[in-house]
């Protein structure tokens, strides 16, 4: 089970190896690597997949959780990169590993050959929806994860039906409060940089599901507009994380996308 | 205490005047003290609690979590101190407030049943003269505005209501006694968050009563129950977590959270046409039983102001029609009565737009022989008469009217005070409406600081956590003070401006201005209509970033 030790964490991550071009893909808030097992699956003959859990999560999660930016999530991606010996990489994200990525444009440009960001977007938090998100959060961390509660987070990151939803159910119940708040905290206070997107000059694809209730179409088509060079590739019927849910319209789009990525 | 004993006016000239005694001002002089300085506090209260020593009508409670409601300052107070519901009622929580007054000896520094009448800054010498109708005058370097933003209850101007033969109560200054209204015919009017606490309890004593509504409101259950251990126990051992969410993590931010929507608007205007189909802009983000499943697991994880949370509630129309569509629903399956229960619906306001009440049985009292609704869509008060209320339609016979018709809320208090400088009288400055600079100093006002002044998170957030929030900002910049020699700190206007344009522009990103809300002041004829709280987002960190910045858009010197 893979550890490095960089940046003062231990990250967990998985590498498919090989010698093709590398994509890199950094998962939302309260899921982990397991989230792109669809995209590794269909990628990983032809590009280097690496996969990992970020601060708080999962197999990188401690018992204790430092305050944290997603600039902090950023240096923890790039110094992952060097342990690896990867000098640039493709960065793929979904919601909170697109903010992430998109902070890693900011200040490693040097290392990102392109961005792939999915269900996500360049500014905040709803502030109108903080106090109920933070009594949502309070009663998790006292009481656990209800099962009402459970089937709420369901709905807002996997969307409603689908078959894969009972494991990462499962998966929440074990996060412990003090990983769990300390990320809604980071989540919650992160900054705008919608206004520094210009600054970001590789190409990117950002795909969006048009049933996404946890951030709106409208923001993707926004971060797309906002973006340097960049395509918005829409997907019916996807939620939250379209990628896991709709591989079959993400993957072909992922593969065209990177197929015609300048050579390295 | 309540003595209503005479007592000799204090002639003082100290470091600050903190003017009210609620859970803004207790801490406010605690943190004062820690920084050495002389203190003079003033509440018209007989004791110690503001809000919650007023506010004493039947079934009163707070609708926030009693365990989230509560300081987090004093480790102490969270280990010694046993909330016992899920939902703290009004006793109980007057009794923590009386808990932390004793424990930190702070009504040595506060004179009660004590009204500040003025408050004039001497220019010359940076103090405030502040008077007060005991004879008071007081000269101080600081004034603390902790007067609330629910403190001046308003009763609605009906003619004859001197004439009523009977008595007349507001929820708002509720008699310390209480009141037994068994055999009693009652008349309430209002159907906001006192009304519809109130009314279940009222109508299981009294023999009869009239509700008055002009609009109805949405409600949900509170489903409170008594607090177990665990969680207690749980809930201290969280805290730093907790207040780690609460606060943020300090990052600046340069642009306004506007800057996200405008981009939006402006992107998907110049946003190329996809392949697949589109759906237009803030269409549903869940539709049909996706939607409906959604909204049955909010109803059942049952956290009352946390429906603020559902997904663009209060941004996306559609999304907020789905809401308020269910939650009316849920009204029908309450009552029995097929016109009663549509009565009860509201339909003029996106829900939580106003604020959404937390009840218990408040529905279900309406399926009481007992109980009657007059609704104002069909009849309004014309008058109270000798022996009750009389409406367009008919006559009220009642033994005694209780209001419950709110308050002049978050400026009504500070505007009860004369409150001025060479340059600017307060009641002058907001007669269009509050501004603020960050909702903490008013432009003009040098070294005057509201605790949840409009233009600040305030009414909309927890209103504990925003006050310890801004006295420990009000404690932090005045020790900064101290420490740099500095004796005057005003707002700039230019900074005020900006704030004010963007406190409202944050606001017209969202559907609070479609309502007829106290947010907005229209619960008041003649209060110029603008929305007070500030709805933006990560509201810390950019009051952190400004004193970062070493106090940009306030002059110090």
């Amino acid at each position: 089970m893979p550890i490095a030790a960089v940046n003062g964490q231990t990250i967990y991550y998985e590498d498919t190896g090989g010698s093709g071009p590398v994509v890199v893909f950094s998962h939302g808030l309260f899921m982990d690597h397991e989230m792109f097992a669809p995209q590794v699956e269909a990628l990983k003959s032809r590009y280097r997949c690496i996969t990992w859990d970020e601060r708080g999560h999962a197999g990188t999660a401690g018992e204790t959780l430092k305050p944290f930016t997603y600039y902090d999530s950023a240096d923890d991606l790039a110094a992952l990169l060097a342990h690896l010996g990867i000098k640039r990489a493709v960065l793929a994200g979904m919601s909170q590993g697109g903010f992430l990525s998109l902070r890693c444009a900011l200040t490693h440009p040097e290392i990102v050959r392109a961005l792939i960001l999915i269900d996500t977007q360049s500014g905040q938090e709803d502030p109108t929806a903080l106090e109920g998100h933070m009594q949502l959060a309070n009663a998790w961390a006292a009481n656990g994860l209800s099962d009402e509660m459970a089937a709420i987070i369901e709905g807002i990151i996997l969307g409603d039906g689908w078959d894969g939803a009972a494991g990462w159910k499962a998966k929440w119940k074990t996060i412990s409060p003090t990983n769990m708040l300390g990320c809604m905290a980071t989540l919650g206070s992160r900054d705008d940089v919608t206004g520094k997107l210009g600054e970001i000059e590789v190409p990117a694809l950002v795909v969006h599901g048009d049933l996404d209730a946890a951030i709106h179409l409208d923001l993707g088509r926004a971060l797309a507009a906002n973006l340097t060079d960049a395509e918005l590739v829409v997907v019916p019927g996807g939620g939250h994380a379209a990628n896991l849910t709709h591989p079959m319209v993400v993957n072909p789009a992922i593969a065209r996308f990177l197929d015609a990525l300048p050579a390295e | 205490m309540e003595t209503g004993e005479l007592r000799a006016p204090i002639e003082a000239e100290i470091d600050a005047v903190v003017v009210g005694a609620g859970f803004g001002g207790l801490y406010m002089i605690h943190k004062l003290r820690e920084l050495g300085l002389t203190i003079q506090g003033f509440d018209k209260a007989g004791d110690v609690g503001g809000t919650w020593y007023w506010n004493r009508y039947p079934g009163c409670r707070c609708d926030i979590p009693s365990l989230s409601y509560s300081y987090t300052w004093s480790k102490e107070l969270l280990d010694e101190w046993t909330w016992s519901e899920k939902y703290a009622t009004q006793p109980e929580i007057l009794r923590y407030a009386r808990f932390v007054a004793d424990k930190y000896d702070l009504r040595r520094s506060i004179a009660f049943e004590t009204a500040v009448v003025s408050a004039v800054f001497d220019d010359a010498a940076n103090l405030w003269a502040v008077t007060t109708d005991r004879g008071d005058s007081v000269r101080a370097r600081y004034l603390v505005m902790a007067s609330g933003c629910l403190s001046m209850p308003r009763a609605p101007d009906i003619a004859g209501a001197e004439t009523f033969e009977g008595p007349t109560y507001h929820t708002g200054l509720w008699p310390k006694e209480g009141v037994d209204f068994t055999g009693k015919r009652v008349a309430v009017i209002g159907t906001g968050s006192s009304g519809i606490q109130s009314i279940p309890v009222i109508a299981s004593q009294a023999s009869q009563v009239t509700v008055f509504q002009r609009t109805p409101n949405f409600s949900v259950p509170a489903n409170n129950r008594p607090l177990t251990d665990e969680e207690r126990k749980a809930w201290i051992e969280n805290l730093p977590n907790y207040l780690r969410m609460l606060r943020g993590t300090g990052v600046d931010v340069t642009e306004a959270p506007g800057a996200a929507r405008r981009a939006a608007s402006v992107a998907a205007e110049q946003a190329p046409a996809p392949a697949q189909p589109q759906r237009g802009s803030m269409a549903l983000a869940l539709e049909g039983e996706a939607l409906q499943k959604r909204l049955q697991e909010f109803w059942d994880a049952s956290t009352g102001t946390g429906w603020l949370g559902f997904p663009q509630m209060l941004v996306n129309p559609k999304m907020n029609e789905a809401a308020s569509d269910f939650v009316r629903g849920k009204i029908a399956e309450r009552v029995k009565d097929p016109d009663v229960a549509a009565r009860l619906m509201p339909h003029d306001h996106p829900m939580g737009t106003k604020r959404i009440c937390v009840d218990t049985d408040y529905f279900e009292t309406y399926n009481r022989d007992n109980v009657k609704l007059v609704d104002g869509r069909d009849e309004q008060i014309v008058e109270i008469t000798a022996k009750g209320v009389r409406t367009t339609a008919a006559d009220y016979a009642v033994d005694a009217i209780v209001f419950a018709t709110g308050f002049d809320a978050m400026t009504g208090a500070l505007l009860a005070i004369d409150i001025r400088s060479n340059d600017v009288s307060l009641r002058e400055a907001w007669e269009g409406g509050p501004k603020t600079y960050l909702g903490l100093m008013v432009a003009g006002l040098p070294n005057l600081f509201t605790l949840t002044g409009p233009g600040s998170p305030s009414v909309l957030s927890n209103m504990i956590s925003s006050n310890e929030h801004h006295v420990e900002w009000v404690a932090g910049t005045i020790a900064h003070m101290r420490e740099q020699g500095l004796t005057r700190i005003e707002a700039e206007p230019e900074w005020q401006e900006r704030w004010v344009a963007h406190v409202n522009k944050v606001a017209d990103g969202t559907l609070f201005p479609r309502a007829n809300s106290w947010y907005i002041g229209a619960n008041i004829p003649g209060k110029p209509r603008v929305f007070m709280p500030y709805v933006g987002a990560n509201y810390r960190g950019k009051v952190r970033a400004v004193v970062d910045e070493g106090y940009k858009g306030f002059a110090l010197a």
